[in-house]
């Protein structure tokens, strides 16, 4: 069932532009100039009930655009948005107390006074009841291991501890969605690992939908079934993580490790690397069958060990966004 | 009741933020000090030069504690609209948005919590100084105390709500802080803080009485040293009206900037 429902939206900026130099200075105060930026592009998309969703694109792709009109801060230039039944901009409000957001580079967490009293902010603004604040607070306190914190001024902890605050304080008031921009960001890989631990248990247990964007491939490969890839305001792709890296680039790279050195001049294989008795091949799967290519490498020597790998995200999403970009390119030199 | 609740909320984690400030305000404190004792030297030669014991009808050591007063309301003011400015302008008003309240009501609980704080230093400070400087002031009475603190308040409220009015316009307008400036020299005259409306000429005093930035600082300060009912339900009443007028415009603003909202990028 979908509780997001897109539909051909599109958002235009208009920006103030200024020509160079002191003549461009004096002409814009007398007769200032705008262009029209189109930060999102006609897009259209479902999300269902409990999935974790990653929105994924490169800086000034239209993503925070997106989530800011989905949440009902910006108003949508064309198109409709349907989140939960309500239109976000004209039910702003209301639609909050059914949504969550966490900004990873924002804090609402006040920053002198420790996260308990913003918690008690945050529970007064979604009008929660003494006591299910109380019990929802040592839940979350329980979940995110953040009992010891709880008294310390935001500004002392780490920002690993801030983030497992501000998750924790936007899903305060249980809501059914919640919005996470970016939320590892400047996180070391031990707690990003933590985070997505978090993440994936509040989904889990709390059948919480996750609506989340990041530049990072570890927490879309590791949280996310499907990807919506956004780029230039226009979805260039919308797939399932496994189809995504099953199908787009249909490579998969062979490390084998022989008894002895063995020859590969006459295999016509893509060799990547070729040190005698360990080798790496990348296969194209959509022009070779890899059962063949593998059971010629096997004839070649005797195999001590032998692993396939896909190609990592980071390499097939860069891969989607240059191939994006290329066709802008033709697109316009047409 | 919650929906009310949520905003005396702020209003305390805002005075509890204060807190942690509360020895920068009353070390701000030593420019009160200074800048009254140079009004002090100032109105002790005017009087002086003068020879006559009142300058328009007002004594010295009413004088003292006009300005005290002034300055109270001026020197209590928070700095949220500059807050409220930089959040329009980065976009960071966007995060802002996203939770079940009303902004300028937020903006409004955030002013209640910081001005009590502010008030309460700076008022501490001021009577000591009054003291000090001018003697205890003549004619008070403690039965007039809770008027003329309420029309401080309001004095204090309408000043916010200006500059509120003035940020909100950042919407639309890229540089806005040449209305703050033009504001606060408006109050520092017309409003009476650098010397009361009756030794402005004629013409102006009757102009002076019309405008919004007399209700800021010259009535609560000329009630304080000179109360009277009849002083106080002729002008309370013109307080209320400037409040409900400045409320209603940054609530009209804020609607409509908030339509017109153009946050570009994360």
């Amino acid at each position: 069932m979908s509780i997001i429902k897109v539909q051909n939206l599109s958002k235009a900026f208009k920006v103030k532009t200024k020509e160079a130099g002191l003549k461009g200075s004096i002409k814009s105060i007398i007769s200032p100039s705008y262009r029209e930026i189109q930060a999102v592009k006609g897009i259209s998309f479902e999300v269902d009930k409990g999935e974790i969703l990653a929105f994924i694109g490169p800086n000034g792709a239209g993503k925070s655009t997106t989530i800011k009109m989905m949440t009902g801060i910006l108003y949508p230039t064309a198109g409709s948005i349907e989140v939960l039944g309500m239109n976000p901009s004209a039910e702003r409000k209301r639609l909050s107390y059914e949504i969550g957001t966490v900004f990873g580079q924002k804090s609402q967490l006040w920053f002198h006074l420790p996260p308990l009293d913003s918690f008690n902010l945050l529970g007064s603004i979604y009008e929660l009841d003494k006591a299910r604040l109380t019990k929802r607070i040592e839940l979350l306190k329980e979940i995110f291991e953040i009992g010891d914190l709880m008294d310390i001024p935001v500004r002392k902890l780490s920002l690993g501890q801030r983030i497992r605050c501000e998750i924790a304080a936007s899903i305060l008031h249980e809501p059914e969605i919640i919005f996470l921009d970016e939320p590892t960001i400047g996180l070391d890989v031990v707690v990003k690992q933590k985070i997505r631990e978090l993440i994936l248990k509040l989904n889990k247990e709390e059948k919480t939908t996750i609506f989340l964007t990041s530049h990072d491939a570890g927490d879309i490969e590791q949280m996310c079934k499907r990807a919506i890839i956004i780029n230039h305001g226009e979805i260039v792709l919308n797939e399932s993580i496994k189809k995504l890296k099953y199908d787009y680039l249909n490579k998969k790279i062979l490390h084998i490790k022989y008894n002895e050195s063995v020859n590969l001049d006459d295999s016509g294989l893509n060799i990547l690397k070729n040190k005698g008795d360990a080798i790496k091949v990348q296969v194209d799967t959509s022009k070779q069958d890899i059962e063949e290519v593998l059971t010629g490498l096997i004839k070649l020597g005797k195999v001590n060990d032998i692993t396939i790998s896909e190609p990592p995200l980071e390499e097939i999403i860069s891969y989607i966004y240059k191939q994006n970009k290329d066709g802008d390119r033709n697109e316009t030199a047409s | 009741m919650k929906r009310l609740l949520k905003y005396w909320q702020i209003s305390k984690i805002t005075m509890s933020n204060s807190l942690v400030y509360f020895w920068n305000f009353l070390s701000k404190n030593v420019f009160f000090i200074f800048i009254m004792f140079i009004y002090l030297m100032l109105w002790r030669t005017i009087y002086a030069s003068k020879g006559t014991e009142t300058v328009g009808g007002i004594r010295l050591n009413a004088m003292i504690w006009y300005l005290i007063f002034t300055e109270l309301v001026t020197l209590s003011r928070t700095d949220l609209h500059m807050q409220v400015n930089d959040d329009v302008k980065n976009g960071n008003i966007a995060y802002l948005l996203n939770k079940p309240y009303n902004y300028v009501l937020y903006c409004f609980s955030c002013f209640v919590g910081e001005i009590g704080v502010k008030l309460l230093s700076n008022g501490l400070v001021g009577v000591i100084i009054g003291l000090i400087y001018a003697g205890a002031l003549e004619g008070f009475s403690l039965t007039h105390a809770p008027f003329i603190v309420l029309s401080l308040l309001l004095g204090c409220t309408i000043n916010f709500f200006i500059y509120l009015t003035l940020a909100l316009t950042s919407f639309w307008f890229e540089e806005n802080s040449a209305f703050f400036w033009i504001y606060s020299k408006l109050v520092f005259t017309l409003g009476g803080m650098l010397m009361p409306l009756e030794l402005f000429p004629k013409w102006l005093q009757n102009i002076s009485h019309y405008l919004p930035f007399a209700y800021v600082t010259y009535v609560p300060a000329r009630l304080a040293v000179d109360f009277s009912f009849a002083g106080f339900i002729r002008q309370f009443p013109i307080q209320l009206l400037y409040l409900a007028v400045f409320f209603t415009l940054s609530m009209v603003l804020y609607r409509k900037g908030a339509r017109s909202l153009n946050v570009n990028g994360g």
